[in-house]
This record gives structure tokens, C-alpha cells and sequence, in this order.
């Protein structure tokens, strides 16, 4: 299973805005594959994924908070369950 | 506030104070050792160690190059390592080549590390003959720097006392001579005289109002009080001798005894330690005060080569008469 | 020539301890754990290492804002150094320092740096320390490429000359300072040769060879300890990861990094050697790597379960108070 998290980078914690899912649960995703799109203060940054698998429930809502470090969805296994 | 009065009879100038005290404390710590730019033949270019050289050895008093971050730096290794060095930077305006290793490494050791940094930061200071890049009163800045201690003697008397604690400290301080001051004769301590830091000095009581001062500006503030004396009014003057640790205690006494008060200095007034001593005496003492805190400083101003520009920048005798006049009419 | 295996297996394990920390400290950074992020060392293993190896405990080290490296090849505990991390009350500064600020000063840790170039002035003044006092010990300045490009480490460079001091100043160049290369911004280009210009030994060595590095400290600290004064040593190596943690950067090609690490790695040169030698099995090996890993995920562990330092406490330290500061 692969966490699919919002980095914490730089000294200033951002205020991390999930913009967009561009994968839904239950696709099937491929490694490098964007599954979504966030804001920070800075700038608008992709999510990918590092694993191939299906993806498993949108933990965050469009438009919500997410605190830097926070996983947003995971990547599933054959045969793995969240 | 320290009531200790000179015990020994000797004159010796404000730089043969300092000799004294550092050669007290040299004989009795190995590991004390001067650090600087011509201190060995020429003793420092104020004579403030002029023959420690030739009595301690050139390994305890090392003439350096002109290379102020690194003699900083080499204070401050050193002094983490277990020695207790004085770095000379001749003057305090060449600090500013080392301001990293003072603020950001000599000031926060301890805080990060819990290590002592037992330095002394010795320079002149003051405005004199010299201009822009020689006369800047850079005081309130080290004051400022948590983790820092900031003596500033205005006698021979206390300069020894005040070396001679610096030197027996485990933190780092900024020992600042004025300039002026440096061939002015006064009595010192002898080698137990001790000058706690934070203590100020009644240099002269009064009755009707107050100057809080120190340096250079407790000169004017003298002539400004004869002159005083002659219209009537009888003014104190207090040393504040240490900058920080502030000698909050006698500060609160002096405004709640006359509740007039005037807090001078000879730093641009934009921003400056006097400005810190007035808004804390005011809050403490606001119901005691007969009216605002007067502030003396000087213009925010590089200061001029010309002597009579120079000058005018800085506050006068007669300016710290006008503010005491000022602060006797609430 | 042959390495001992036994000194050949403790450094192999160190340069494995320390990059296990960096990689596992890099993911938990980017998870939020280490406030202000943290300089991945990852690369740069056989300088940290190989100098630490030819010094004695009690020497002294002052490095630099990228130092876990050196702190971990110095001998403190991972535990520490993660818990340091976490900003623990744990860590070695009880959570004041974080990544940068990793020190020990009773051990000869006299800190990591935030500011450029500060760690060599200050391992100049401890060498005057040791002097002074008439010690056998050694200091060692640590620097970056970016670093030999500021004033104060050739104030510091001078001194330690003309005072004899016992004085090793290692440049740990992985070339790029932040992102700049190094040949953009280095006048002259040859680093050890602004050394030798101060008139002391100087020289550009390979930091992926950790023997190599090791024999140049040992020579170096020879010379200091027969107070012939100090040295001057470029190390070339280079760095994995980018400047702070979950920067990729465009400065540098794909390509340049895989080359570094499929052809030049420190560990897998090393250990390699070892196997060939008979030195070490490939069990021996993989049994090495699994111990590192455990060290690193009670490390974490301990992090984790660390308490928070006491805000009470933000005032403490800052002097003696014997001056009357707290009044």
C-alpha cells in the first residue's frame, strides 16, 4: 500500500488547499500517474503516485484544508484492502 | 544599586584601569589570553595593554590580523574549548565585519548548546574625531542581542571593577571604552574590588530631578548640573554603568523619587536603549511620573569629520540643561 | 592495499548507519516530523566518515548546516540525532537546534551552522584553545563548496597559518551550493590551490574513497599534533538528494545523479572492495544492513515517543545569570 501524502517542504508550513482529484476511487492508477492537484501559498503542485494499483477513498474533500504531512488517498495492491 | 566607594589612592587613566584589571585576573586564570590588532608593541591603540605583552608573553597576548569575523571566531572557539580570551577589536565599528559571530554564534551557545562562551568583546566606542566609520554607537544593538552583556564604564574606577567581573563571567559580554574617557585619571579598586553588572552608580544626588546616562554623556551630564546648581535646581545623575543587565531596580527608585526625569545618551535616538529605559520606566512608574520621560540623543545621522558638525550631532551639556529645564516645568 | 577488515566492516557500517538515517529522516520530513526541514547527506557518507575515523573521540569537529553526516561518524547515538530531529526534548540541543543546529560540546561537538562558512572560524578557535592549553587534540573545520566563497573561511584559514594551529579544514564540496554549481562561482576553479596560497598543505582529494579520505586526515592530524600547524583538504563527493528536503531543482540532469550513484557511490565501493578482499561475506553484508535498519526504527521509535520540550522553559540557558541578567 502507497500513501499518497502532501509533502511538508520549506520552513514556512503552508496552508495546503486540495484543488482537484483527478483519479476517483476505485481507478486503476500507474506509477507517475497525477492523482491530484493542491495549492499552497506558493504555488499549485501535482500528487503522484509512486506504485501502480487501485486507488482507495478520497480522504479530503475538493477545496478542503489538508495539513502538510497528511495522506489524501492510498494506493492499493492486488488484494489489499484500506 | 552598588554604594562601593574607590579604596585605594592611586590615579591611574581610564586605559591603566583596564591594564590593571586584566592583569589581576591574567595572573590568577592561565586561561586568559588578549586577542587583537597591535596589541603587543604598541600595547592597543588606546594603551589599554600597553606592556601585558612584555609581562605575560606573546601566547597571551597575540598580536592579530586585521580579520575581524575570524578573531571573533577565534574568541569564541577558544572560549567553548575552556579558555577565556578578551578579543580586541580596537574599535567598535569593525565589529560589524564580525557581527555574525557575535549575534548568531558567541550570543546563542549557551541558549543551543548549553555551553558557557566566557568572552570578553573589548572596543572603544563613543563619538570623537574620526567620522562616519569610527563613531558609530552600535550599544543598543548588543543590549538587544539575547545572550549578550554590555558594559559601558564612564571612570577608570569602573572600568577595572567591571573587566575584572567580565573576566570571572561564563557569558559572553561587549566591554565598550569611550574614546574621551580613555587618559581621564580616577581611582580604581583594588584586586577584590568587584563591579557587579546591573548596578548602577549615583555619580551625584540631587533633589529635584534626575539623569540617567552613562559613557561619555555622564561628562556633560556633570557640567550640565553645575550649571543647573547655578539657577537653583539640584539634579542626581546615575551611571547606569552595564547596559544590560539593566539596573531596573535603582531606574524605578529614581523616577518614583523625583518623577521627573531625563534618560541621555549620545546614540542616535531613533530606536535606542534610552527609548527602551523610558517606556519601561513609564510603564512601571506611570502614576509617580509629573510628566513624559525626556529623552537626549543624538540625530539619525552618520556623524561628520568636521569637528563642529560632529558636534552638533551629539547632545550638548547645554541640550541636558534644556531637557532638565524642560522636565522642572511639569 | 588491503583494508583490516575490522576497521574496514565498523566504517562500512557506519556510511550504511548513515545513510538509512537520511533516507528514512528525508521521507519523515517531508511527513511533517522535522520542523524547518533538513540537508540530506545522502552521498556524502566516506567524507563524514572517513575523517571521523582517523580522529580521536575527544577531538573537536565544527561543521556545517548539512551535518548529520558528520555528527552520526562523530559518535552520537542515532536516537539522539533523530530525537534532535523531532526537536525533542530528547535531542542533543533538548530541541532548540533541529537539523542545523546538532551539537555536543563536552564531546567535541561544537555544533552544525546555519550560517555559511562559520564552522571553520569556529574549529579555528577551538584549535587556539587546544593550543593554548597545551592539549594533544585536533580540530577539524568543516565547509561546503559554497562556503570557500565567503570571507571568514579564509580569515579563519590565515589564522590558523600564521598561529600554527592544530587545525584541518575539509571542504565536503558535493559542487553545488544550494544550486549552484560549483565551477559557476569559483574564481580559478581549483579550491585547494587557494588553500596552498595561505601557505599550508592543500589537497583535492576523492571523498567517494573513504581509505583515501581517512589516510589524508591521518597525515593531516600528524602534522598537526607535531605542531607543524594545519591542513587544507578539498574533498570531492556529491549529494543525492536536493539542497532541503523535496527539492528536485532543475540545476542538474537526472543522468549527472545516476552516474554519481551507479559509479561512484561510497558504500557500494567500499563494501565491494571488502567482498573482494574476503574481508566481509555477502551474509556478513546483508546482515549489516539489516542491524542498520533496526538501529534506525528504534530510532525513529524513540523520537516519536519523546516528550516535547517544556515551554516554560524558553528563557533558560540564555545566560548564566550570574551577571544579574535575570533579574
Amino acid at each position: 500500500m502507497e500513501e499518497v501524502f502532501v509533502p511538508a517542504v520549506g520552513m514556512a508550513m503552508d496552508n495546503v488547499v486540495l484543488l482537484e482529484w483527478l483519479k476517483n476511487p476505485g481507478d486503476q492508477v500507474n506509477a507517475g500517474d497525477v492523482i491530484a492537484i493542491i495549492e499552497t501559498d506558493k504555488t499549485t503542485m501535482d500528487l503522484t503516485c509512486e506504485t501502480s494499483g487501485t486507488l482507495g477513498a478520497h480522504r479530503y474533500a475538493i477545496n478542503s484544508e489538508v495539513p502538510a504531512g497528511q495522506t489524501i488517498a492510498v494506493v492499493l495492491a492486488p488484494g489489499e484492502s484500506e | 544599586m552598588s554604594t562601593t566607594t574607590p579604596t585605594t589612592q592611586q590615579n591611574p587613566t581610564y586605559s591603566e584601569a583596564f591594564q590593571s584589571g586584566v592583569r589581576e585576573e591574567m595572573k590568577l586564570n592561565p586561561n586568559i589570553f588578549i586577542l587583537g590588532t597591535d596589541l603587543v608593541e604598541r600595547g592597543g591603540h588606546f594603551a589599554q595593554v600597553k606592556g601585558i605583552a612584555q609581562e605575560f608573553g606573546v601566547d597571551r597576548v597575540k598580536d592579530s590580523p586585521i580579520s575581524e569575523a575570524a578573531m571573533v571566531a577565534a574568541g569564541l572557539g577558544s572560549a567553548m574549548y575552556g579558555c577565556h580570551p578578551i578579543i580586541d577589536l580596537n574599535f567598535i565599528d569593525f565589529s560589524l565585519g564580525a557581527m555574525d559571530e557575535i549575534i548568531n554564534q558567541a550570543a546563542k551557545i549557551r541558549f543551543m548548546f548549553n555551553r558557557p562562551v566566557p568572552l570578553v568583546i573589548r572596543a572603544t566606542s563613543g563619538v570623537a574625531l574620526g567620522g562616519a566609520h569610527h563613531c558609530n554607537s552600535l550599544e543598543s544593538l548588543f543590549a538587544h542581542t539575547a545572550g549578550l552583556s554590555v558594559a559601558v564604564p564612564s571612570r577608570a574606577y569602573d572600568v577595572k571593577g567591571l573587566i575584572k567581573t567580565a573576566l570571572r563571567s561564563p557569558d559572553p559580554v561587549i566591554f565598550l571604552m569611550h574614546k574621551k574617557l580613555s587618559g581621564v585619571r580616577g581611582e580604581i579598586g583594588d584586586e577584590n574590588t568587584f563591579i557587579p553588572f546591573g548596578s548602577a552608580h549615583r555619580v551625584k544626588s540631587g533633589k529635584d530631578a534626575a539623569i540617567i546616562s552613562y559613557g561619555y554623556t555622564i561628562v556633560s551630564a556633570q557640567k550640565a548640573a553645575q550649571t543647573l546648581a547655578e539657577q537653583g535646581i539640584d539634579v542626581e545623575i546615575i551611571d547606569l554603568r552595564t547596559l544590560y543587565p539593566l539596573d531596573t531596580d535603582t531606574i524605578n527608585a529614581t523616577v518614583q523619587k523625583f518623577g521627573r526625569v531625563v534618560v541621555a545618551d549620545e546614540a542616535p535616538m531613533f530606536g535606542s536603549i534610552t527609548a527602551e529605559i523610558a517606556a519601561t520606566a513609564s510603564e512601571v512608574n506611570f502614576r509617580h511620573l509629573k510628566g513624559p520621560i525626556v529623552r537626549v540623543g543624538a540625530a539619525r545621522a552618520p556623524l561628520s569629520a568636521n569637528p563642529q558638525m560632529s558636534e552638533a550631532a551629539i547632545p550638548s551639556a547645554n541640550d541636558l540643561v534644556e531637557a532638565v529645564k524642560k522636565v522642572m516645568s511639569y | 592495499m588491503t583494508t583490516d577488515s575490522k576497521w574496514g566492516k565498523e566504517t562500512l557500517r557506519q556510511m550504511l548507519l548513515i545513510r538509512n538515517f537520511e533516507e528514512t529522516a528525508d521521507k519523515l520530513t517531508l511527513r511533517g516530523k522535522v520542523p524547518g526541514g533538513m540537508h540530506n547527506s545522502s552521498g556524502q557518507e566516506a567524507v563524514a566518515v572517513g575523517v571521523m575515523s582517523a580522529l580521536d573521540p575527544k577531538d573537536v569537529i565544527a561543521t556545517t548546516h548539512r551535518s548529520h553526516h558528520h555528527t552520526i561518524a562523530k559518535g552520537m547515538p542515532v536516537n539522539i540525532v533523530m530525537a534532535e530531529l523531532f526537536t525533542k526534548a530528547t535531542g542533543c540541543s533538548g530541541g532548540r537546534g533541529a537539523s542545523m543546529h546538532l551539537a555536543d560540546v563536552e564531546n567535541g561537538h561544537f555544533g552544525g551552522n546555519g550560517i555559511v562558512g562559520a564552522g571553520v572560524g569556529i574549529a579555528m578557535g577551538a584549535a587556539l584553545g587546544i593550543k593554548q592549553m597545551g592539549h594533544k587534540k585536533v580540530a577539524v573545520g568543516f565547509v561546503g563548496d559554497g562556503g570557500v566563497n565567503t570571507g571568514r573561511t579564509w580569515e579563519a584559514v590565515n589564522m590558523a597559518v600564521i598561529y600554527k594551529l592544530p587545525l584541518i579544514i575539509i571542504v565536503d564540496n558535493n559542487q553545488y551550493a544550494v544550486e549552484t554549481f560549483v565551477e559557476r562561482v569559483t574564481g580559478g576553479n581549483d579550491i585547494a590551490k587557494r588553500g596552498a596560497g595561505f601557505g599550508l598543505p592543500s589537497f583535492t582529494i576523492d571523498g567517494q574513497d573513504v581509505e583515501e579520505v581517512h589516510k589524508h586526515t591521518s597525515e593531516a592530524r600528524n602534522r598537526a599534533l607535531a605542531g607543524e600547524g594545519p591542513t587544507f583538504i578539498n574533498a570531492l563527493t556529491y549529494r543525492y538528494y536536493g539542497h532541503n528536503v523535496g527539492e528536485k531543482g532543475q540545476y542538474r540532469t537526472q543522468e549527472e545523479i545516476a552516474d554519481w550513484r551507479s559509479h561512484r557511490d561510497p558504500i557500494d565501493r567500499f563494501s565491494a572492495k571488502l567482498i573482494s578482499e574476503g574481508a566481509l561475506t555477502q551474509a556478513d553484508y546483508e546482515a549489516m544492513i539489516k542491524s542498520v535498519a533496526k538501529e534506525i526504527e528504534e530510532a525513529v521509535d524513540f523520537a516519536e515517543k519523546s516528550p516535547l520540550p517544556d515551554v516554560s522553559t524558553i528563557l533558560d540557558g540564555v545566560d548564566s545569570g550570574l551577571l544579574g541578567a535575570r533579574k
